[in-house]
C-alpha cells in the first residue's frame, strides 16, 4: 500500500516531489561524511600499522626471537585476548605461551616474551597486564618460578642489602623467584583490582600470592582520590570485571569504591560494559582509540633490566646464619650515624630534623581511627583471593617504633592497626606473617616504615616456606 | 545512557529511525512503533539504575491513576473540585518531594527527566479540569509521557498538540520532508553542543576578584566568563533541544522549539519570549495566567499593572526554585521576576519609552541593556556569581 502511494506521487506536481529530493540529499550527505569518517579512521590505523613494522621502534632492544615450545597453542587474540580454557586452570602449564607475531600487538608482546624483565620497572608502572602476564608466563615456560610479590613502597631497593629478594632470589636459584607488583601509594584496592585483572590474565603461578601490607595505608581516610586515579589501570579494572570467578558482590564493592574516588560512571561503564547501550560505547570507543595507548610500555622497554645470571645457577639452599650476618654487616654499614638502624642519608635529611621537632613538642594526641575504607579495601583483597582460588599470605611489616613512638601512632595506636588486620585476616580465613613484634629490632626496617636489611630476609624465609610448601623439594 | 550524549544513542537512534520512517513513508502512523521506541530508549537510559526506574514507575502508576480518575470524574459531569486538588497535589508531591529531599543530600523519588514527566502531567490534569481536553486515550496519555525524544529536558510539548501529530499520518512528501527536517537539527544540535559549546566553555574559568589586579581588570575578567557561560549554555542547551527536536520529527511528532535567537532580544520579558521558550510558556498559561485570572476575580489588586507585577515575582520565583533549592538559583528566580516586574512598570508608565521605542539608537541602547542584564543574571545562575562575592566577603 505504501508502496503504491509512493508511485502515486510519481504524477504529482514537482513542487511535492521536492522534499523526497532534498531528503535524497541529506541522506546521501550523511552517508558520505560516515564513510569518509570511517574511512579515514581505517586508512589511518592502516597506515599507523604500516609505520611500525617500518620503522620498529623495538628492533635491536632484544635478542632475535627465539620460539620455544607448541606453536598451536599461542594465545593471541587481539588487544584483549585472554584464555578460553577456563576449565583447566587448575594444572596450568605454559609452555608455548609465547604470543603469535602475526600482528603488531603480537609483535610486541612476543619481545616481552623473549626478553621478560627483572626488577624494575616495579610492575605497578605496567597498566598493561598482558604484558606483566607474558613476562610471567615466558619466565614459567623458562622454569624460573616466579612468585607474585606485591607491596607497595618497601619493593623500591636501596644500596646495598642482598637481602632485597631481587637480589637474594635474584642472583640465586633458592628454588623461587619473585615478581614485585606495587610501588608506593598503591594500597588494598589497587592490590586487589591488580590480583583480579592478574587472575584473569593466566598469571598467577602456583595459585600463589604474597602480600606485604603497609600501616600508612590505613592512615586518614585510606586510599585517597589523587593515588587512586595515578594508579588506576583501565587494563586491570577491564580485567577484573571480565574476570568470571569474581562474585558480582564483589565486582559492585570495586565499582563503587572507583566512583567513589572520582572515577566517571560513563567510563567505567564503557571499561565494564553491561547494557546494550554501553557495549556500543565501548565498542566505539575501541574502534576510535585502537592502537594508541603503548606509551607507557614503551617507557618500560627502555627500563627494561635483564634477568641476572644468578637464577641460571645450580638450585641452592641459603645457609641462614651466614645471611644474617652479612645483613647485620650491611646495616651497620649503612647507618653510621645513628644507632636507630636508620640508614645515612634518610636519617640525615628527614629522620634527624624530625626526631628533633618531635622531642621538642609535646605529644600529639593517640590516633585510634585506622581507615574503615581501607580495611574494607583489605578485606576486597582477600576475598578477591578466595573467590578465584589463590592462596595468599599476608605479611604484616612492622614499623620503626623509636621514630613512631614520638607521633600520635605510639605503641598501643599501632596496636589497634595490628589487630584490625589480624582481624581480617582470621576472618577470611587467611594465613599471615606477623612482624609486629620486631619494632624495636635495629636492622629489621631500614627507615621509620620500609623493610630492611635483616627484615627482607625474615620475610624472605617466610616467602620460601609459603611458595614452596606442597612443592618436591 | 545519557541521551544526546553517547555514541551509542546515536547509534540506536539511527537504527531505531529505519522503521518509523518505512511507517511514515507507508502513511502509517508511527506512534505504536514510537511507543515501543521509548520504552527501549528508557530502559537503556535507566540502564542500571533500578532505584530511579523503581521511582519512575512509581510516579508513572500514579499520575496514570489520578488523570484518568479525575479524566471519569469530568467525563460523568461530576466535576470533583477535590479529585482535581488531590490528583494535582499526587503528580506534583514527588517533584516537591524530591527537590526537597536534595537540599539534606537525599534522592527520594527522584529519577532523570522527572521535571519534564511532571510540567506534562500537571498540564494533562490542568486542562482537564478546565474542559480543554474531553478525551484523552490511556495509550496516548501514556505515549505523551513516555515519548523518549524530549523525555529527559524537554521541549516541554503539551498533549493535545502532541496527540494530534501522533494520530495523525503523513504522505510520502509530508513525510520526507518532517524526516530531511529531522536529521538537519539533530546534525545542527550536534554542532551547537558539541563544537560551539564546547568552545565557549572553554573560555568559562570562573574566578574570585584577586588582589593582583585593578578592580577593572578583574571586572572585565568577569565579564568575560559570564558572557562565556552564557553562550555555552545557549549552545549546549538550544542544541540538545534541536536534537531533541529533530529525533522527534523522525518519529512524526513536531515537538515545539525551545529558542529563537534570544541574544537579540530588546527586553527582558522579550528575552523570556525566545530563552527555553516552552518553559516559560508553560509557566505563564500554568502559573502567571491563573495567577493573574484568580487575583482578579477576587479583587486581590487595585491595579491591573500590581496584579501582574506580582504574577511575574511568582512566575520566575517559582522557575528559580524549581531549578533546586539553592541560594544560586532562588537568587536568579527572584532577580528575573523583580526585573520583569520592573520592565513591566517601566514600559506602561514611563512617556520617554513610549515617545522613542521605535527609534533605532534606543532600541540599540535597550539591546546593549538586556543583554548585560541577562548575561548578569547567567553569572548567578552558574555560581560565579557565588564565587565573587564569596571571595569579597572572606577576602
Amino acid at each position: 500500500m505504501g508502496k503504491a502511494k509512493l508511485c502515486s506521487n510519481a504524477g504529482a506536481p514537482r513542487g511535492d516531489r521536492l522534499p523526497l529530493v532534498r531528503l535524497g540529499f541529506v541522506l546521501g550527505a550523511c552517508v558520505l561524511c560516515a564513510v569518509g569518517l570511517v574511512g579515514f579512521k581505517l586508512f589511518g590505523n592502516a597506515q599507523d600499522a604500516s609505520a611500525t613494522s617500518a620503522a620498529d621502534p623495538y628492533e635491536g632492544l632484544f635478542a632475535p626471537a627465539q620460539p620455544s615450545g607448541d606453536p598451536g597453542q599461542v594465545n593471541d587474540e587481539g588487544r584483549y585476548g585472554r584464555s578460553k580454557d577456563d576449565d583447566s586452570r587448575s594444572q596450568r602449564r605454559h609452555h608455548g605461551s609465547r604470543p603469535d607475531e602475526s600482528s603488531p600487538r603480537g609483535r610486541l608482546l612476543a619481545q616481552f616474551y623473549d626478553r621478560p624483565f627483572y626488577v624494575y620497572p616495579q610492575v605497578g608502572d605496567i597498566g598493561d597486564i598482558e604484558v606483566l602476564a607474558t613476562m610471567i608466563n615466558s619466565r614459567q615456560d623458562a622454569g624460573d618460578n616466579p612468585r607474585l610479590l606485591m607491596g607497595s613502597s618497601e619493593l623500591s631497593y636501596i644500596d646495598p642489602m642482598a637481602s632485597h629478594p631481587s637480589r637474594f632470589f635474584g642472583e640465586h636459584n633458592y628454588g623461587i623467584d619473585t615478581v614485585q607488583v606495587g610501588k608506593a601509594g598503591y594500597q588494598s584496592l589497587w592490590q586487589a583490582m591488580e590480583l583480579g585483572a592478574l587472575d584473569q590474565a593466566d598469571a598467577v603461578p602456583d595459585r600463589k600470592v604474597a602480600l606485604i601490607v603497609g600501616m600508612q595505608w590505613f592512615m586518614g581516610d585510606g586510599c585517597t582520590t589523587e593515588s587512586f586515579l595515578n594508579s588506576f589501570s583501565e587494563d586491570a579494572y577491564r580485567r577484573f570485571m571480565e574476570n568470571p570467578r569474581i562474585s558480582e558482590q564483589s565486582k559492585e564493592v570495586l565499582r563503587s569504591r572507583a566512583l567513589e574516588l572520582g572515577k566517571g560512571e560513563t567510563e567505567l561503564n564503557a571499561l565494564a560494559p553491561r547494557t546494550l547501550s554501553e557495549r556500543i560505547d565501548a565498542g566505539f570507543e575501541d574502534f576510535v582509540s585502537r592502537e594508541q595507548d603503548e606509551g607507557a610500555v614503551e617507557q618500560a622497554l627502555q627500563d627494561n633490566v635483564a634477568i641476572p645470571e644468578g637464577r641460571f645457577a645450580d638450585r641452592a639452599v641459603p645457609d641462614w646464619d651466614e645471611e644474617f650476618a652479612r645483613a647485620r654487616a650491611e646495616g651497620a654499614r649503612a647507618c653510621t650515624t645513628n644507632d636507630a638502624g636508620v640508614y645515612d642519608e634518610y636519617f640525615e635529611e628527614y629522620y634527624k630534623p624530625w626526631l628533633e621537632g618531635a622531642q621538642s613538642q609535646e605529644k600529639p594526641e593517640r590516633f585510634v581511627d585506622w581507615s574503615q575504607k581501607e580495611l574494607e579495601d583489605f578485606k576486597l583483597f582477600l576475598q578477591v583471593c578466595r573467590e578465584v582460588g589463590v592462596e595468599p599470605l599476608i605479611v604484616i611489616m612492622p614499623v620503626k617504633a623509636s621514630y613512631y613512638d614520638y607521633t600520635a601512632y605510639d605503641r598501643e595506636s599501632r596496636q589497634l592497626y595490628y589487630d584490625l588486620v589480624r582481624g581480617a585476616c582470621d576472618e577470611l580465613g587467611v594465613d599471615y606473617a606477623d612482624y609486629s613484634g620486631f619494632e624495636d629490632d635495629t636492622y629489621f626496617m631500614r627507615d621509620v616504615m620500609h623493610l630492611g636489611w635483616e627484615g627482607w630476609l625474615h620475610v624472605n624465609r617466610d616467602l620460601m616456606e609459603f611458595f614452596e610448601a606442597g612443592e618436591q623439594p | 545512557m545519557s541521551f544526546y550524549l553517547q555514541p551509542s544513542f546515536f547509534i540506536l537512534l539511527a537504527v531505531a529511525v529505519v522503521p518509523a520512517a518505512v511507517l511514515g513513508f507507508a502513511g502509517r502512523r508511527i506512534k505504536y512503533y514510537g511507543f515501543v521506541a521509548s520504552l527501549f530508549f528508557l530502559s537503556m537510559l535507566f540502564g542500571r539504575d533500578l532505584q530511579g526506574f523503581l521511582a519512575f514507575l512509581f510516579f508513572v502508576v500514579l499520575a496514570f491513576g489520578v488523570t484518568r480518575w479525575e479524566l471519569a470524574s469530568w467525563k460523568r459531569g461530576q466535576k470533583s473540585m477535590a479529585k482535581f486538588y488531590v490528583s494535582l497535589a499526587a503528580v506534583i508531591a514527588p517533584l516537591v518531594i524530591y527537590k526537597v529531599g536534595a537540599v539534606f543530600d537525599e534522592n527520594l523519588l527522584g529519577f532523570i527527566g522527572i521535571s519534564y514527566i511532571t510540567f506534562k502531567a500537571v498540564q494533562v490534569v490542568l486542562e482537564i479540569r478546565d474542559g480543554l481536553i474531553k478525551e484523552l486515550s490511556a495509550f496516548d496519555y501514556l505515549y505523551f509521557l513516555l515519548f523518549f525524544a524530549p523525555f529527559t529536558s524537554g521541549p516541554i510539548d503539551r498533549s493535545r498538540r502532541f496527540s494530534e501529530d501522533a494520530n495523525r499520518t503523513y504522505t510520502a512528501p509530508e513525510y520526507a520532508d518532517l524526516l530531511s527536517r529531522g536529521i538537519l537539527l539533530l546534525l545542527a544540535g550536534a554542532c551547537y553542543q558539541m563544537v560551539f559549546g564546547t568552545i565557549c566553555h572553554h573560555f568559562y574559568t570562573p574566578e574570585a576578584f584577586s588582589a593582583d589586579h585593578s578592580l577593572l581588570y578583574n571586572m572585565a575578567a568577569a565579564w568575560k566568563d559570564a558572557f562565556a557561560y552564557g553562550f555555552y549554555l545557549f549552545f549546549d542547551f538550544a542544541g540538545y533541544s534541536l536534537m531533541a527536536m529533530g529525533a522527534s520529527y523522525c518519529f512524526g511528532i513536531r515537538t515545539p522549539r525551545n529558542f529563537r535567537a534570544p541574544f537579540i532580544a530588546k527586553d527582558v520579558k522579550e528575552f523570556w519570549d525566545r530563552w527555553h521558550m516552552t518553559l516559560s510558556f508553560w509557566l505563564r498559561d500554568f502559573v502567571f495566567m491563573r495567577f493573574v485570572r484568580s487575583a482578579t476575580r477576587h479583587k486581590w489588586f487595585k491595579s491591573r499593572l500590581t496584579c501582574a507585577c506580582v504574577g511575574y515575582i511568582i512566575d520566575f520565583g517559582l522557575m528559580g526554585v524549581w531549578h533546586g533549592i539553592t541560594v544560586d538559583y532562588i537568587v536568579y528566580g527572584f532577580f528575573y521576576g523583580f526585573l520583569l516586574a520592573a520592565t513591566d512598570i517601566y514600559q506602561k508608565k514611563c512617556p520617554f519609552h513610549k515617545k522613542h521605542k521605535k527609534d533605532t539608537w534606543y532600541k540599540l541602547v535597550c539591546w546593549a541593556v538586556t543583554i548585560n542584564l541577562v548575561m548578569f543574571a547567567m553569572s548567578i545562575f552558574s555560581g560565579q556569581a557565588h564565587i565573587i562575592v564569596a571571595g569579597l566577603i572572606h577576602g
